[in-house]
């Protein structure tokens, strides 16, 4: 659990982060997004306190995190960044047991949490052995993830992790990271100024400008009612629909007695990809399957819009 | 294989330029005896390398605690300081660093060991202070966020990703050393320069020949070593 109490930080007499209060829950995933200059990468930093603040309290899992020595602090929290910042001279295997030799385990310890944490990024063990000059942006990031997860933070910060990499190599990685933060329970904070990247990872998200909080919700709060014409606009004003519409899943408005013809859509894929099924084949109603394959009903183009 | 034949060579011009006694003495019939007759070149070899690492080992440390300290938070305002001083510092001649020297610290092997340590200091400091700020700052920033102390930063992260710039401002140094110790027989060091020296008083030009052979020997080696230790370096770290 992340506490932001009444946080301010200046630089050179100018706030850069001015009373941010909001709670990322535990295991919640949570994305702190805005334009550049807004100060949502400065208020994650201010967490493991590479970034020192200059008012207000954070509390990490309900303890003050002034009150902690530095490393100590810093050991407890994961931290990916955007160009992943892997240590060019170690070997993946090295990099990842980082924090746990800082920590003293034992080398076996160390050695079967590598083991672990490659399959969890899903990289082949042969790669261990590797200097990061040899992967692809792509592996380096899921190196930098399995890094940071690597002494088992209960918290998790990430900043822009997927910034720097190919639309495709990031939906995968996307895709991934929430298959982790299911899996592993982490709280997670991530900077991005990517509002679809939070919309499609975020339980959360809280939205920065000119280093005030203007709002905080699910994105379903956030896309259906903008708290003012700043985060209409910067979710995406006309598009915003579509946003709202990928929050739900074919499932939640499947008719069951309906029938349909041609190919069928999962009942767990996203409403948007039922809309621009039906516009290519010029249908309004698509069957639907299950997670067997099994056909259960249909949807239909009228009860997108309930 | 070519580092294993200079060697041998330079070997043989330590243990035995007495053999080529016939050779200088058909080159130059009016000097005798033929060969340097002082100590032996094995004996001047020895107290040139001591001098040579002894200097070098106070160089390092001096140059790279320099560098270290102008690359920390507290030493930064005084980086700009040290670049000048070691950029200016080498446009001194090193006849010039030891002809200060001699005044202060007399004649001997004390002055040509300061002299030497100093003038060796300037090309470690520069290139240790390039390579140490030369990190990259997300390599750094990751570090910091893993929680390593400074001092661990510093040991497992800058120090060994600036080892191959650190080195080749070692590799420099030590050259420029080798070569300048002759000149600490001017000032009454024992060096591989005696028989220079000597030989250009005494208008004994072979003696000249001899030490400089030597002396051109033992830095081609040297520098040959370095760059076997460099190489096995960059295999160890192999870098971005």
């Amino acid at each position: 659990m992340i506490e932001f109490d009444r946080v301010a930080k200046n630089y050179d007499g100018r706030p850069i982060v001015a009373d941010l209060s909001f709670t990322v829950a535990q295991g919640e995933f949570c994305a702190l997004v805005g334009s550049s200059g807004s100060g949502k990468s400065t208020t994650l930093r201010m967490i493991n306190r590479l970034i020192e603040r200059d008012g207000g309290t954070i509390r990490l899992d309900g303890q003050d995190i002034a009150t902690l020595p530095l490393e100590q602090l810093r050991r407890r929290i994961g931290y990916v960044i955007q160009s992943a910042g892997l240590f060019p001279h170690w070997t993946i295997r090295n990099n990842i047991a980082t924090v746990p030799r800082l920590l003293g385990w034992p080398e076996d310890r160390v050695s079967k949490r590598v083991d672990e944490l490659l399959a969890l990024v899903r990289l082949d063990p042969a790669t261990g052995a590797k200097y990061p000059h040899q992967l692809s942006g792509g592996q380096q990031q899921r190196v930098g993830v399995a890094r940071a997860l690597a002494a088992d933070p209960s918290v998790l910060l990430m900043d822009e992790p997927f910034g720097a990499l190919d639309p495709i190599t990031r939906d995968a990685l996307r895709v991934e990271l929430r298959a982790i933060h299911q899996a592993t329970g982490k709280t997670i904070l991530m900077v991005t100024h990517d509002i679809d990247e939070a919309v499609q990872l975020a339980d959360k998200i809280a939205i920065l400008a000119d280093g005030k909080l203007v709002q905080f919700g699910t994105p379903a709060e956030i896309l259906g009612h903008p708290a003012n014409d700043f985060v209409r606009d910067f979710i995406g004003g006309t598009g915003i629909g579509l946003k709202l519409l990928s929050l739900q899943r074919v499932g939640d408005h499947l008719r069951p007695g309906l029938t349909a013809t041609g190919a069928s859509i999962a009942a767990s894929a996203p409403l948007t990809e039922a809309l621009s099924e039906m516009i290519l084949r010029h249908t309004d109603r698509l069957p639907v399957c299950d997670d067997k394959g099994g056909i259960a009903g249909a949807v239909a183009l009228a009860d997108l819009v309930t | 294989m070519a580092l294993a034949a200079i060697t041998l060579l330079f070997v043989l011009s330590v243990t035995a330029m007495p053999l080529l006694a016939p050779v200088f003495a058909w080159a130059f019939p009016a000097i005798v005896p033929p060969v340097y007759a002082g100590d032996s070149f094995a004996t001047l070899f020895l107290y040139h390398a001591a001098l040579v690492v002894t200097s070098s080992i106070a160089s390092i440390v001096l140059g790279l605690g320099g560098a270290i300290f102008a690359t920390r938070r507290a030493g930064a305002e005084f980086r700009p300081l040290l670049e000048a001083l070691a950029t200016i510092g080498q446009t001194f001649p090193p006849v010039a660093v030891l002809a200060i020297a001699v005044p202060a610290l007399g004649y001997g092997d004390l002055p040509t060991f300061v002299a030497l340590a100093l003038y060796g200091i300037l090309p470690i400091l520069k290139n240790s202070m390039a390579g140490i700020a030369g990190v990259s700052p997300t390599v750094l920033e990751a570090a910091d966020a893993m929680g390593l102390r400074p001092m661990q930063r510093l040991w497992r992260v800058e120090l060994p990703l600036a080892a191959p710039l650190i080195l080749a401002g070692v590799r420099v140094s030590v050259i420029v050393n080798i070569g300048t110790a002759t000149i600490g027989s001017t000032v009454g060091a024992v060096t591989l320069g005696t028989p220079i020296i000597g030989g250009l008083i005494g208008d004994k030009l072979p003696y000249v020949i001899q030490g400089a052979i030597v002396v051109g020997l033992f830095a081609i080696v040297a520098d040959m070593g370095f760059e076997r230790l460099d190489r096995r370096l960059r295999r160890l770290a192999a870098r971005q």
